[in-house]
């Protein structure tokens, strides 16, 4: 069974191209990161894996079933979507907003119980944020909104978890704790696609890597294979080296190159 | 569940939430009784309710029967529409400054009515006003729901809202620029400004239905709202089908605030205000402040009706006016003290 396949996807957002047969597929336990310079129709991408945006052609399957046949509360409980940014709309008590989390595993006339409780109690703690529980949401650092924001997403112990940038506002310690924690879910069974911008962290944790350029699969796979010199000039118009430190996988990225470069748009 | 499922969530949160919903009901219990009690002619209440129950048709009876009592059911209906829509309206728009009417359903129930005081309707026959105000919420309800059904942008609703509010104003200016004689002109602007005096169990009997209706429309919409905190993409990627939530909050607040206009005016602030103030003590959790939000709104109504007959000024105050000078510079308070508290 694989968890989530997308095939020749294309969507276009009012008169623009956004994605064009767009493939991708997770298997279970695979920890697919996201890259591509911006505009690249990342966070699409992941809208429509997510089931919140119908593509104009292709398909989008989970667990082998069509996506768009699938029940929105049966996509919820296999599913955590976990957008970009750190909004809030009230300021809520923290842990009441993790458990918002629990949604999709409660019945219709269920309230919380004490079990789902314990679960978001587990899902803070996992990202250090524990301490944080009794908060009120808007009195915390925009790190700490993004931990906990990240606690809701794991709180419906989800089957595939869909991150857009989760690290983005967090400190190194930190970034490497929330990317070890989905690690350690992918080891027993879960599926992650995080989007990414910080190539080296992606390099570090991804089984398995996609490049986007301008709405289409520019490279695909192992994260070495992907991250080469001449894909990161030709997509990020960057002149950058990987190197390896100790076991870790760094990209440095020396410098900007002149426009005429690079080309954005897929290669021919 | 496990053995220990004695000790849920449900029973951890629920003293509280429970104290405050309890709390509520009493005041406006408390509220009632005093409105009832107070009037242009004293009244022995207990003395005059066994007359009542007694069948004795006294001036004293009546007077409880028929107009006392039909006032405070009023207030507290057309207080609950308000305080439940108000908070509907700002956990669905997510905006702590949107009002019950901000889908232009109370000035088009307003309209209907100014229609029926213009032509002199209400001497042909006395339940016209508030038909027709009925009528123009329906067709503001209408307006909205084909508007929703069509899975329209809460921009859109808000900014239909806009012209609905801007073209009922426009026909009530034009009413009371061509209004046949002073008098009607003064009786449009008195019915504007909001009142539950002289109102009988035939409104009661107009209202009440409506907003039970619109009410049971927001039951089971308070995961929904709770889900919308985090934007409308997290709601719907935790199953919530956001459309028929949406859909369920806009026709019960069209439904509840159209039927409290057409029995009583406009009254403002109500709807404001309340929510504002009861949702600190729900944690700010909108599906939790639907509730208290419609006893608070029926409290306050309450109070301001009883003000507008203890204040002793001729001719009686108009509700809406109280709700108004009390509400607005109290609005001005709570968005400064939120403003230190929320950010």
């Amino acid at each position: 069974m694989t968890p989530l396949d997308a095939k020749h996807v294309s969507v276009a957002l009012g008169a623009r191209q956004i994605l064009t047969d767009v493939g991708l597929r997770a298997e279970a336990g695979g920890f697919v990161g996201l890259i591509g310079p911006n505009g690249s129709g990342k966070t699409t991408l992941l809208r429509i894996l997510a089931g919140l945006l119908r593509p104009d052609a292709g398909s989008v399957s989970m667990n082998d079933r069509g996506l768009a046949d699938m029940p929105d509360a049966e996509r919820a409980r296999l599913m955590a979507y976990l957008p970009q940014g750190t909004e809030v709309h009230w300021p809520l008590i923290v842990e009441r907003l993790v458990a918002l989390g629990r949604i999709p595993t409660l019945d219709t006339w269920r309230g919380l119980r004490e079990s789902d409780l314990e679960v978001v109690a587990r899902a803070l703690g996992s990202v250090e944020a524990l301490h944080l529980k009794d908060r009120v949401v808007s009195t915390l650092s925009t790190g700490e909104r993004a931990r906990v924001l990240f606690a809701r997403a794991l709180a419906s112990d989800p089957r595939i978890l869909l991150a857009d940038e989760p690290v983005a506002s967090l400190d190194l310690g930190h970034q490497l704790l929330v990317l070890d924690e989905v690690q350690n879910r992918c080891a027993k069974g879960m599926t992650a696609i995080v989007v990414f911008h910080d190539l080296s962290l992606a390099a570090r944790y991804c089984s398995h890597v996609v490049l986007l350029n301008a709405g289409r699969v520019f490279s695909a796979g192992a994260a070495t294979e992907v991250l080469t010199p001449e894909n990161l000039r030709e997509t990020y118009g960057v002149d950058a080296t990987l190197s390896t430190d100790g076991g870790t996988t760094q990209i440095i990225a020396h410098g900007r190159l002149a426009p005429e470069n690079h080309r954005e748009g897929p290669r021919p | 569940m496990t053995a220990g499922s004695g000790s849920t969530y449900t029973a951890r949160v629920a003293p509280r939430e429970a104290g405050l919903v309890i709390s509520l009901v009493a005041l406006v219990f408390v509220l009632g009784l005093v409105s009832v009690a107070v009037g242009r002619v004293p009244l022995a209440f207990l003395h005059t309710l066994g007359e009542i129950l007694a069948g004795e048709r006294t001036t004293d009876a009546l007077i409880l029967a028929e107009i006392r009592i039909p006032r405070a059911i009023l207030a507290v209906v057309v207080g609950a529409a308000l305080g439940a829509a108000g908070a509907a309206m700002q956990g669905l728009l997510r905006n702590p400054l949107a009002e019950p009417g901000i889908l232009g359903v109370s000035a088009s129930a307003g309209l209907g009515a100014v229609i029926v005081l213009y032509f002199g309707l209400t001497q042909v026959f006395s339940l016209a006003l508030p038909i027709a105000g009925m009528g123009g919420a329906l067709v503001a309800v209408l307006l909205t729901y084909v508007l929703s059904g069509r899975d329209a942008s809460i921009l859109t609703l808000i900014l239909a809202g806009v012209a609905l509010n801007a073209f009922a104003a426009a026909l009530t200016s034009l009413a009371l620029n061509l209004a046949p004689s002073p008098y009607a002109a003064l009786e449009i602007v008195f019915w504007l400004l909001g009142s539950l005096a002289d109102r009988s169990f035939e409104h009661v009997a107009i209202a009440l239905p409506l907003v039970i209706l619109g009410g049971a429309m927001f039951i089971g919409t308070g995961k929904a709202l709770d889900a919308l905190s985090l934007g409308e993409d997290v709601a719907r990627s935790l199953g919530i089908n956001l459309r028929a939530a949406r859909l369920r909050l806009i026709v019960g607040t069209a439904l509840a605030v159209g039927a409290a206009v057409s029995v009583s005016g406009t009254i403002g602030f109500v709807g404001l205000v309340v929510p504002h103030l009861l949702r600190p003590l729900v944690g700010h959790e909108p599906g939790r402040l639907l509730l208290p939000s419609a006893l608070g709104g029926a409290a306050l109504v309450l109070a301001a009706d009883i003000a507008t007959r203890v204040i002793p000024v001729e001719p009686n105050l108009q509700l809406g006016v109280v709700t108004a000078i009390v509400g607005a510079p109290f609005f001005l308070y709570l968005l400064l003290h939120i403003r230190r508290t929320m950010r």
